[in-house]
């Protein structure tokens, strides 16, 4: 019997096999020379295979590398040098930390790159320097000033969150195809400030549409190269989470209100329960309470973002639970407390490994099509108004 | 010296293993079907970090992988280049030298909180201008008188009497510089007080009229509140305690919440005493004082002596006992023996 040609869909590794030595209810083989797994069957001819790869869907993990003990003495010394120039050191750290978390996230054995340079951060951290002082002064000055200041911000701040989109996406890159946003400055106006502004008028109901408008214009405006991002995600995905996180919250409001009316009438007998612990328990319930409600509404938007989320015909799949997300959070807060902050380094490559580690993309073909777009030079002003102002529109 | 490395042409996602020789002054690129050159001086490397392998950028947008570090330490060394990052990177990467970055930067910050915000929040006081001292100052009686103070219960003969006896210990400092002023108030909570706001604001608490066995003792007291306004005390702790609140602030990240200086005032002057330094400054001005009306400093030695007496009756503290010298650094208010010393030494 003539040898068959296997070739791996991942690598392009071929080996010619005897089809006597294959075993009868094969599914999947390994590529040996890439070490990755394809499936396949004994049946199949050579060109039905091919034609099989074709249509083949690939499944290709985020693997973050990073480690804390590395990055601790980056961090350390990063701390160390903005404090002794006054801040001024503060892009260059910036970049590093940046740099480091890019350059340890690999996907398909290459790694993210963030590419800004300092010089241009600083520049923007100056301005956005001089800003602050004048809204922390003239707040100070006339509480009048301070209100017309924090609505000129607001009106600003969706321009603020394009530009560092802009400069965020344009200096990251992956295989050297760097990422891009398209400035619609119209759709940021409507989820960062007419909807926000609307919202209390419907007692809050409006709420989880704009958050799901801003997380779509946030994802649909990416560019990879010249390819785009896509989001399917729909209003009502948005209100099914919110309408899951209320009603845990009632059932934990509920479950502290009957624990602690049984605690006070004596019906549940805890002799060792004195006023005074009941008195630190049940608001330290409460808290945590509220922030066990958060995470899951925060893994569950999470989830859904990422999982509506296609890159041309490609797509991710993001399974963050919930559980284990506020372990991570809540031993994390605890750490960092404990150590006096020390902890910080390892908390971080900890949260980075784990959300990682639970992203996958979804690669219809090879990843070596995706083109690249011609770029102009951005400032970074928006970058860090955002940054120095904690507007946080990450994910 | 050559190296292989994955290149990115930056015009398509594909990548293609090349190898990569130094010749003298020029990089030479040996491709599958590229064969390029480029000066070495035009090409740039990504910073060291970590052990994330190196990037070299090409002036056309082309980028390189290379794994191995002595390459890209190579082309490094013969640009010139990437001096300071080589010795930040293996500073971050030594255990030990990473170590005493933290001991440094825990000294810097400990440092700054200090000598450096008190030093800064000195000049910053002196260069607040006199209005805005009274306003704060006015502002916080207000809300002292809500929370803490009531009107004071002696009559208007003694109130008179201490008006007069305030009046003269300001003239006696030849204290001009401010618009002194004295409100009488009593507060079972504070119990027997006196202090100082910002702009000239003195108030005296009648249990500690009643406390003391001298007028001059009273004066002696007011003198030492006095000094705290004739050196700004009150403006420079308010400064201290917010560049405090803001370096925290700015540490955790949380900038836009500490800019609310103004509530955290009142019990901020009551909670918080002034630092041991400022104490012996304001000793100083009653001592002064005291001499200069032919007095001796036991006058004020006595009735600080009785303060103290009274404060740990209420507050349920060993009194006349030793104090173990942990407890006596961290409070600021120098130990009251040591103070009694100081001012009978001085005399």
């Amino acid at each position: 019997m003539n040898p068959i040609t296997v070739t791996c869909p991942h690598c392009g590794h071929t080996k010619d096999v005897d089809p006597r030595k294959i075993p009868a209810d094969v599914k999947s083989a390994l590529c040996r020379a890439c070490e990755r797994s394809f499936p396949f069957s004994h049946r199949m001819e050579t060109d039905a295979f091919r034609a099989a790869v074709v249509g083949f869907q690939e499944e290709i993990p985020f693997v973050f590398t990073g480690k804390a003990r590395e990055y601790f003495g980056i961090w350390i010394v990063n701390t160390l040098l903005k404090i002794v120039t006054l801040g001024i050191y503060s892009p260059w750290a910036k970049v590093r930390k940046r740099q480091y978390f890019y350059g340890n996230t690999q996907l398909d054995g290459e790694n993210f790159d963030y590419m800004a340079n300092p010089l241009v951060l600083l520049k923007g951290l100056l301005i956005a320097a001089v800003l602050f002082i004048c809204y922390t002064v003239g707040s100070n000055y006339s509480p009048m000033l301070g209100i017309i200041l924090g609505i000129l911000f607001f009106l600003l701040m969706p321009w603020v969150i394009v530009r560092s989109r802009l400069f965020n996406n344009r200096n990251s890159a992956h295989r050297n195809i760097r990422f891009n946003f398209r400035p619609a400055y119209g759709e940021a106006y409507a989820a960062y400030a007419w909807l926000p502004i609307l919202t209390p008028f419907t007692g809050g109901l409006l709420f989880p549409y704009v958050y799901y408008r801003q997380r779509r214009f946030l994802m649909e405006n990416n560019l990879f190269g010249t390819s785009r991002f896509t989001f399917k995600a729909r209003g009502k995905d948005f209100y099914f989470i919110a309408l899951k996180t209320l009603g845990l919250g009632l059932l934990l409001i509920g479950g502290l209100a009957a624990s602690t009316t049984m605690l006070m009438t004596g019906l549940l007998k805890a002799p060792s329960m004195s006023p005074v612990i009941a008195g630190i328990a049940t608001p330290l319930a409460i808290i945590i309470g509220y922030f066990l409600v958060m995470i899951y509404a925060y893994v569950r938007t999470v989830n859904l973002t990422w999982n509506s989320t296609l890159l041309g015909e490609n797509h991710f799949v993001s399974s963050l639970r919930a559980r284990d997300m506020s372990w991570i959070l809540l031993s994390n807060l605890a750490a960092v407390i404990l150590s006096f902050g020390l902890l910080v380094p390892w908390a971080s490559i900890r949260l980075a490994r784990y959300r990682l580690n639970k992203l996958i993309f979804v690669a219809h073909g090879d990843l070596d099509h995706f083109r690249a777009a011609q770029l102009p030079e951005t400032s970074a002003v928006g970058e860090e108004i955002g940054d120095i102002f904690d507007i946080d529109v990450a994910f | 010296m050559e190296t292989h490395a994955s290149y990115f042409d930056g015009r398509s996602s594909g990548s293609r293993q090349v190898v990569l020789r130094i010749e003298g002054s020029e990089l030479r690129l040996h491709g599958t079907d590229a064969k390029e050159c480029w000066p070495l001086k035009d090409v740039r490397l990504s910073m060291p970090l970590g052990s994330i392998r190196r990037a070299i950028y090409f002036p056309d947008g082309a980028r390189c992988d290379v794994e191995d570090r002595h390459f890209a330490l190579r082309i490094e060394r013969i640009q010139g280049r990437g001096k300071f990052f080589r010795g930040i990177h293996s500073w971050e990467n030594s255990l030990k030298l990473a170590f005493t970055a933290l001991v440094l930067t825990i000294a810097l910050v400990w440092g700054f909180i200090q000598f450096g915000i008190p030093e800064l929040a000195e000049r910053a006081a002196y260069a607040v201008p006199p209005v805005t001292e009274t306003d704060l100052g006015q502002e916080t009686l207000g809300i002292l008188d809500k929370t803490f103070l009531k009107p004071s219960g002696l009559d208007a003969g003694r109130r008179s009497e201490l008006k007069k006896l305030f009046d003269r210990v300001v003239l006696r400092l030849d204290a001009a510089d401010r618009l002194y002023r004295l409100e009488l108030r009593s507060s079972p909570r504070l119990g027997a007080n006196a202090f100082a706001l910002p702009g000239g604001i003195v108030i005296l608490t009648d249990e500690l009229v009643a406390l003391a066995e001298h007028d001059e003792e009273i004066a002696a007291v007011l003198a030492h509140e006095v000094g705290h306004v004739r050196y700004r005390h009150s403006m420079r702790q308010v400064i201290q305690n917010s560049v405090v609140g803001l370096l925290v602030a700015t540490l955790t990240g949380d900038v836009l919440s500490a800019t609310s200086m103004a509530a955290a005032l009142p019990t901020m002057l009551v909670d918080s005493k002034f630092s041991r330094e400022m104490e012996r400054e304001a000793d100083d001005v009653a001592v002064e004082y005291l001499r200069r009306e032919g007095e001796t400093a036991d006058r004020f030695a006595s009735i600080i002596a009785r303060l103290e007496k009274a404060h740990a009756g209420t507050a349920g503290q060993d009194s006349g006992g030793e104090r173990s010298r942990i407890a006596d650094y961290f409070s600021t208010h120098p130990a009251t023996e040591e103070r009694i010393e100081r001012l009978r030494q001085g005399r």
